[in-house]
Formats: C-alpha cells, sequence, structure tokens
C-alpha cells in the first residue's frame, strides 16, 4: 500500500470529475438534423432484437488528460510505496507458552496477537518475514518467507504448548539474525515485533523492538507440583494446586487411579495461595489421574502420575572376608536396590586381579591392602561430579588406605587421599565399568563404614548401575524438562498421548524423547520377546506460567515515528512526473492530428 | 407560402431577367408557338420546295414554279414552335432542411429557371413532389404569381415518380432540382426522365451541411425526411468516409447523366448566386 506524504493534496482530485462534467457536457449526443441518413448508412445497423444502447464516446484526449490529472495529484500527494528494496525485515517473536491460550476460544492471547499480526502485515509491507518461537529455548518456525500469505502455514506451528518463555533470549536471538542481515546485504536493521501477553520485564531492549501484549487477568487454578516417589512398599503422592491469579475462587478437584475414585473435592483459594495434597498409594497402584475443573487456562488442569520405576540391581558378592563380606551385604540389603533374583549378576564386588565375567557386570574391586594401612583423615580430594560421590562427604572421616598405592593405567582418580588413590573408576569400551576401592574397614582404621557415608557410597554405586540399565530413569516428567531413555538397541518407538507413533533413531543408546505436549506416552525399544515397553507421564506444571496475574495488554516500543517509516519508502515522484509529460505529449500528438479539435 | 421562400422566388425571378434557357436546336419541338422548328410548319419563313401531294393547302403551291415547269410544287415553310420547360422540382422535407438555405435556394432557382425560360420564349410547368407529382398553381404565370410550393413531403423523389409521374410534354425541356439524396440506382429514374425529352438539366442542390459532415462527436443523426435516427461518434475517419460515400452518389449519377444524355451539375444552396456560372458552363443558361 502506498502511503501519502501529503495527503491533503487529494482535494486536487476534484478536478477529475469537474473534467469529465466538462467533457461529458461537450460530447454528450448532440441532436443534428440531415437531409437523409443514406450517406450514414455504412454505420447503420441491424436493429432487429431491440434498439442498441448508445453510450456517449469520448475521445482518447479526455482520458489522456484523466490520466495526466490522476499522475499530476498523484504526485502532488507525495506518494511512497513500500518495496522490497526500501522496507525492512520483520522478526517475529511469538511466546509458545501455554498461558498464551488462556481464555475463551477467539479471545486467548494467541488469537488476538495473530489477528493483530494479520493487520500488520496489511498496513505495512517488509522485505522478509521470520517467526520465532520463544519457548524454553528460542526455535525458528520455519524458514524465511517473502511474502505474508506463505506465514500462514507457520502459524499452525504456533502451538503454544511451552511450559515457559523466554522471551528475552528469543529477543536476543532475533536481534543476532537483524545484526547478521545488517552485517550482510540489507543494509538495514529488522523490525522485530513481540506478541506476548504480559508487558515487558524492564525496559524493551534497544533497537526497533515493538512489545505487544494481548493478556488479561483471569482466574485460573493449577497444578504447580506433583510427584508420586516410591518409599518401601508404597508411593507416596503430592499435587501442590495454586491459584496464581490476582482474583480469588474456587474450583473443583477429582483424583482418579484407574478406575478408582480416590477423593473429589472442592478447593477454595485466595489470591497467590496454594494447597498442597500429599497421600501415600499402595506400591504398583495405577496410574493417577487427578484434574481440575474447566478455568481460564485448560492446559495445567491436569496431571497423570503413573507408578514409580523400582529398579533394582543383582549384586554377587565375591569377598573372602567374612566380616567385610558381612559389613557390604548388610549395607547393600539396606540401600533397597539389591535384586534377589536369579538373573545374572549385574555387579560383582570381589577381590581377585580378574574381571567379572558376563557382558553387563561391573566391577568393585577391593585391593589388597599392606598388614598396616596408613590412616587418612583429610583432606580428602573428591570428584564431585561423579555418579559414585553424589552427596558424599569425607569431613572428620577416618580412610584406612595403602600408603604406597599408586592409581593403575586408565583408571581416573574419584577419592584420593593427597596423592593416594582410595577409589578409582574405569570405564570399558564395552560399557562396562570397573571401580577399585582401597579401604581398609578394621576398627583401628576407618571409620567410614560407621557413618552415613558408607551406605550413600554403596546407594550411589548401586543406583549408577540401575541408571545403566535399558529405558526410562523416570516415568513423571514436567513438560519441558528432558526425558532421557536408553534404547536396548539402535531404534526405539514413542506413542504419543494422541496415539502417533514415531520411530526415533538410537545410535548410542542413549536418547532424549522428544516431547512437545503434556499426556501418558508409552516408548519401547528392543527385539520380540524381550521389547521394553514403558510407560511415563509428562505433565504441565509451570507455576509462573500458569499465574496470569501479571498478564496485560498494551503495546510498548515503537519502530520509529510514521513519518520516519514513511520515508523509508522509496518516492515515485519522478516516475509520476515522468509519466505525465508522456501523456502531454500525447496529448499534443492526438490534438495536433486531428487538426487542432478535441 | 413562407414569406421568405416567397422573397426567395422574387429573387430568382429577378436573377431570371439575366439568363435565358438555352434550347437544343435539333430537338425542338412543340406547340404552337413563336420559335422556329424544325419541321415544316406555317411560319413565313421559307424551307424548301417538293412535288405537290394531295392534301397540301393550295395556297402553298409556288406558281411560278409551276409556270416554269409545268408541275405543281409546294413551298413549305418552316413551323413555328414554342418549347416548353418541365421544372420538376424534388420538394421532400429533405429539401427543406432546417437551418441550411436549401429551400430558399431551390425556391430562388425555380425563379430563375422559370423567368429564363419565358426569356427564351418557352412554355413551363412546376412539378413537386408530393403523393406522386403534382403541378404547382398558377405554375404558367411568372414565378411571383405562383401558388405554395409546399416542402413537406415525405416521399422521395424516386418513390413519388413511382407513383404518380408527372406529365411531361414530348420534346421539352426538363429541368430537375434536387438534392439526390435517395437510395438506389440514378439510371432507372434518368431514364423515365430522359424518356421522350429534348433536353434533360438535373440540378444538384446540396447545403453545406449535406456536403461537410458534423464536427466530431457524439451526434444523434435524425433523418429529417423519414424522421429515422441515428446515434453515432463522428471522428476524423468517420468523416472522410461520409466525404467519400458523397463522392460515389455523385458519380454514379454522373455516370448515368452520361448514359441518358442528361446534364448534371452540382449547386451549392449556401452561395447559390456565386454557382449560378455552372449552369452557363453546363450550358443550361444562356445570357439573355
Amino acid at each position: 500500500m502506498p502511503v501519502f506524504t501529503y495527503p491533503l493534496a487529494w482535494i486536487a482530485a476534484l478536478s477529475l470529475p469537474a473534467l469529465a462534467a466538462i467533457y461529458f457536457l461537450r460530447h454528450r449526443f448532440r441532436k443534428q438534423r440531415v437531409s437523409s441518413l443514406l450517406l450514414w448508412q455504412m454505420h447503420k445497423e441491424s436493429r432487429e432484437g431491440g434498439r442498441r444502447i448508445e453510450k456517449p464516446k469520448l475521445p482518447l484526449v479526455f482520458f489522456i488528460e484523466l490520466l495526466v490529472l490522476l499522475l499530476i495529484v498523484l504526485a502532488a500527494t507525495g506518494p511512497r510505496w513500500q518495496i522490497p528494496t526500501t522496507t525492512r525485515k520483520l522478526i517475529v517473536v511469538m511466546d509458545d507458552s501455554q498461558s498464551m491460550l488462556a481464555g475463551a476460544q477467539g479471545e486467548t492471547p494467541r488469537a488476538l496477537a495473530l489477528e493483530r499480526l494479520r493487520v500488520i502485515l496489511k498496513e505495512r509491507n517488509f522485505s522478509s518475514y521470520q517467526l520465532i518461537a520463544a519457548g524454553p529455548t528460542p526455535r525458528a518456525m520455519g524458514g524465511k518467507v517473502r511474502h505474508p500469505a506463505e506465514l500462514e502455514d507457520q502459524f499452525a506451528r504456533w502451538t503454544c504448548q511451552s511450559p515457559g518463555a523466554e522471551l528475552q533470549q528469543a529477543i536476543g536471538f532475533a536481534r543476532r539474525l537483524s545484526q547478521e542481515a545488517l552485517a550482510a546485504k540489507d543494509r538495514k536493521e529488522s523490525d522485530i515485533l513481540v506478541l506476548a501477553d504480559h508487558e515487558p520485564v524492564g525496559p524493551i531492549p534497544p533497537g526497533r523492538v515493538v512489545w505487544e501484549a494481548f493478556g488479561k487477568p483471569r482466574l485460573n487454578f493449577s497444578f504447580v507440583n506433583a510427584a508420586r516417589t516410591a518409599h518401601l512398599d508404597e508411593d507416596r503422592c503430592l499435587l501442590e494446586i495454586a491459584n496464581g491469579s490476582a482474583i480469588p475462587g474456587t474450583n473443583t478437584l477429582r483424583i482418579t487411579a484407574g478406575t478408582n475414585l480416590i477423593t473429589q473435592t472442592n478447593i477454595v483459594l485466595g489470591t497467590n495461595s496454594t494447597r498442597r495434597l500429599m497421600f501415600a498409594l499402595p506400591a504398583n497402584y495405577p496410574p493417577l489421574h487427578a484434574e481440575l475443573g474447566p478455568d481460564a487456562l485448560t492446559g495445567d488442569n491436569r496431571v497423570d502420575l503413573m507408578p514409580p520405576l523400582r529398579r533394582q540391581v543383582r549384586v554377587q558378592l565375591s569377598v573372602t572376608n567374612t566380616a567385610l563380606a558381612q559389613l557390604i551385604g548388610d549395607t547393600l540389603e539396606d540401600t533397597g536396590l539389591r535384586s534377589s533374583t536369579n538373573q545374572p549378576p549385574a555387579l560383582v564386588i570381589h577381590q581377585s586381579a580378574a574381571k567379572p565375567a558376563g557382558a553387563g557386570a561391573w566391577g568393585l574391586r577391593l585391593m589388597p591392602l599392606p598388614a598396616k594401612p596408613e590412616r587418612y583423615t583429610g583432606p580428602f580430594v573428591v570428584d564431585a561430579n561423579h555418579e559414585l560421590t553424589s552427596g558424599l562427604t569425607l569431613l572428620g572421616v577416618t580412610w584406612g588406605a595403602d600408603p604406597g598405592a599408586t592409581n593403575a593405567a586408565g583408571y581416573l582418580p574419584v577419592i584420593t587421599a593427597g596423592n593416594v588413590p582410595l577409589l578409582t573408576h574405569r570405564a570399558e569400551a564395552n560399557g562396562q565399568h570397573q571401580i577399585n576401592l582401597r579401604y581398609a574397614h578394621g576398627e583401628n582404621h576407618s571409620t567410614l563404614h560407621k557413618t552415613p557415608q558408607w551406605p550413600a557410597l554403596f546407594w550411589n554405586l548401586l543406583h549408577w548401575r540401575t541408571l545403566s540399565q535399558p529405558g526410562l530413569r523416570e516415568v513423571n516428567h514436567r513438560l519441558g524438562t528432558d526425558v532421557a531413555y536408553r534404547a536396548m538397541d539402535s531404534n526405539a518407538t514413542l506413542t504419543s498421548p494422541d496415539g502417533t507413533e514415531k520411530s526415533l533413531p538410537a545410535p548410542g543408546r542413549d536418547i532424549r524423547l522428544p516431547i512437545s505436549a503434556p499426556g501418558v506416552y508409552t516408548v519401547a525399544s528392543g527385539p520380540g520377546t524381550n521389547r521394553l515397553s514403558e510407560k511415563f507421564a509428562v505433565n504441565f506444571i509451570a507455576g509462573e506460567e500458569s499465574s496470569l496475574a501479571r498478564a496485560s495488554s498494551g503495546e510498548w516500543g515503537k519502530w520509529g515515528t510514521k513519518t520516519e517509516i514513511r520515508f523509508e519508502y522509496e518516492a515515485f515522484l519522478p516516475y509520476l512526473i515522468l509519466l505525465a509529460l508522456m501523456g502531454t505529449v500525447a496529448h499534443l500528438y492526438c490534438i495536433n492530428r486531428h487538426g487542432g479539435r478535441v | 407560402m413562407p414569406e421568405n421562400f416567397r422573397q426567395s422566388l422574387q429573387q430568382g425571378e429577378q436573377l431570371g431577367l439575366r439568363y435565358a434557357l438555352t434550347l437544343p436546336q435539333s430537338a425542338l419541338h412543340g406547340q404552337r408557338g413563336e420559335r422556329l422548328g424544325r419541321f415544316a410548319g406555317s411560319s413565313v419563313d421559307f424551307q424548301d420546295h417538293r412535288e405537290y401531294q394531295p392534301g397540301d393547302d393550295l395556297r402553298h403551291i409556288d406558281w411560278n414554279a409551276y409556270a416554269r415547269s409545268d408541275q405543281l410544287i409546294v413551298k413549305l415553310y418552316r413551323e413555328e414552335v414554342q418549347p416548353h420547360l418541365d421544372l420538376i422540382l424534388d420538394t421532400s422535407r429533405s429539401m427543406a432542411l432546417a437551418d441550411t438555405p436549401k429551400a430558399a435556394a431551390l425556391h430562388k432557382l425555380a425563379g430563375i429557371f422559370a423567368t429564363a425560360a419565358a426569356n427564351s420564349r418557352c412554355s413551363h410547368a412546376v412539378w413537386t413532389t408530393g403523393e406522386g407529382f403534382n403541378r404547382v398553381a398558377n405554375d404558367t404565370q411568372s414565378p411571383s404569381g405562383w401558388g405554395e410550393i409546399a416542402m413537406e413531403s415525405p416521399m422521395a423523389f424516386e418513390e413519388a415518380f413511382g407513383l404518380l409521374p408527372p406529365r411531361l410534354r414530348r420534346q421539352g425541356i426538363r429541368v430537375v432540382i434536387s438534392d439526390l439524396l435517395w437510395p438506389g440506382d440514378p439510371l432507372p429514374t434518368l431514364r423515365k426522365l430522359t424518356e421522350g425529352a429534348a433536353a434533360v438539366h438535373v440540378v444538384q442542390l446540396l447545403a453545406e451541411e449535406d456536403v461537410e459532415p458534423p464536427e466530431p462527436g457524439n451526434v444523434e443523426l435524425i433523418d429529417h425526411e423519414t424522421g429515422e435516427t441515428l446515434s453515432m461518434y463522428i471522428d476524423a475517419s468517420t468523416q472522410q468516409r461520409y466525404r467519400q460515400t458523397l463522392k460515389r452518389l455523385q458519380q454514379s449519377w454522373h455516370d448515368a447523366a452520361k448514359q441518358t444524355g442528361a446534364k448534371l451539375v452540382t449547386l451549392l444552396a449556401n452561395n447559390i448566386d456565386g454557382s449560378l456560372h455552372r449552369l452557363e458552363e453546363t450550358n443550361t443558361l444562356e445570357p439573355a
């Protein structure tokens, strides 16, 4: 659409109807009597079927004059046209979080933002368009397009299912794209449009950024926390419900497990308040489903909690020292992670120099000690990032070990006392792990086995071993967090809540499952009868996102004043003047050709 | 008769005093009159001798010749005739085109021809078109004494000729004054006119508006004769085609006149006084 620098000049367009009136009055059919129509018979037409309506025909010069006048009037308005070479790129940062779906259909911030975006696209031309969805991480919703109509396909990908929107990060991404284009060939900084449901936190980032918000503070109850963990023979469940809006209200909570109704109750919550429910269920009780009544945002009104995983490890204890064997055996039992099945051992605790046999067997070797081991009280150097040292503190601990011990080749020290390796680890190429422990358990040598650090060390070991087993690590996830999965073979199948199946390659076995929406999923891998199929739940739990208290509407920042924007457009005044001159020449030619008569 | 037409007639009568109708000697024939005819008659002008034949007037026997030759010889004298002019006026509506001097010119020409005929000692009759051809009242008198010449005939010249043709005198001189703007082949019409005529003069009387098409623009043309209308846009090319069509029409009349021995002359009504020399050039009139 062209813009007009001097729109008042359109008043001059009144000359157009005036000219038309002059010509019409001059060229309307004038009656003229002739002696005979004989000499005009060449123009006489058959009148069979009725008289033909003759419209007044105007000469060519009239149209030329009309065109010239129009061009002059148009030139006087100072028109400017948005053409790709003079316009900027538009990068739209779209809040992809769930809160954009709050409200009735058609009144959601997403719908209003789309409507506004379409208006902007209609009003202004840009050289290209790029959409960026602002979720936990910014992502481009598609390639850069040249025409607004091509964006319609990308709009469908704006699903607003993310548990949060890192808008600042997305704006930074957009600015980086803009600066890349600036450095390349566009020579002009891109216009950035942010579509959200709340006002910007802090000042608008510098540059050509316009922030438009379409949110409204609405009453919304939501689950802000949900957990189901294994504890001995039962599952402990936690549900936390919050009213994050600025309006107090009531809602209904209904909790079911399979076909069993566990509870149904009304919840009354004031402004910014929460209610926590904790209860226990027998182990392996069916999946738990909790649902709140409808409110502004429906995506955060339900949670599914699957029975937690109870993975155990088959441990073979091959220790000749009876007391030590007893100590380790008791410790393993206390962790609750030792399996009593007759499966091949997954962990062998031994004293021999030979590595454990078996494809999946890890080894913990208790290294031989001298008759008089040295007592180390610290300081201990601990690799805090190692799986075995999670939560381990060795302050005040006495650790008896061989002072002459040296680290074997290929082993990484995990805990050392000075340069004496106490606990070392080596990962084999086939996936096995070998751990060497130098520990003198005698009463006079060490105190570690009398502290809580001792069972913690073995719990870490067994837990680490369970994590390396195929399958899921957790079955209850928050949307937006990684769902880690170890496949049994190089391929896994993920079944979404809507029933669609997706085959996922897992060349390194460990993969992250691509989850984009809440619900109950099924993941399976492995061949034939050994195929491992597990269900897991992904819940939308995002307290900040569910809180609609800070939702607001408005516009912040601007791309420039209207005049600035207008003067960025291409002025085509010279072309109009040129065309008008050409029209004038054509007019003179026509007049001259007809001997000065019109 | 409208006063201006009467005035035109009188002006024509005045102008006609300068002219005499050119008479074709070889074809003079008519009632007994004042001019010497082509055949033997009763005038005093000797023409020839021949042998007496029973029935001859004994008064014409040349007794001297009889005395010399003993044969009855009679003297033949030239006959005295009075040539006749049939002035045929196209009084259809097209000849009274509004805002043009066409009708006035017609009256003036009629006056000229009638007076010129009198100057040539010719009798004359004036015919007008209507529901066929009719004589003008008192047409044998001088033009100022004629009755009204009605110019309201919706019938074209050719059509009126077919309905009720004028009773034209044999061996008379016939002068037709018309704009000749009617469809059809002019040859049959001219053949009828020239049949038994001593001479036929066709005077095409056109107004300036007939010769030059209207100015460019949207024009609703109204046929003054039939009332038929035609709406059209006139531009330079239309004007050009109009002129070409008129030229072709005139050429067809010229060709037909050449075939039938008639003489055709075109006069412009807007300048009738200045066009009279054309009548002299074509030997229609001659100075009195």
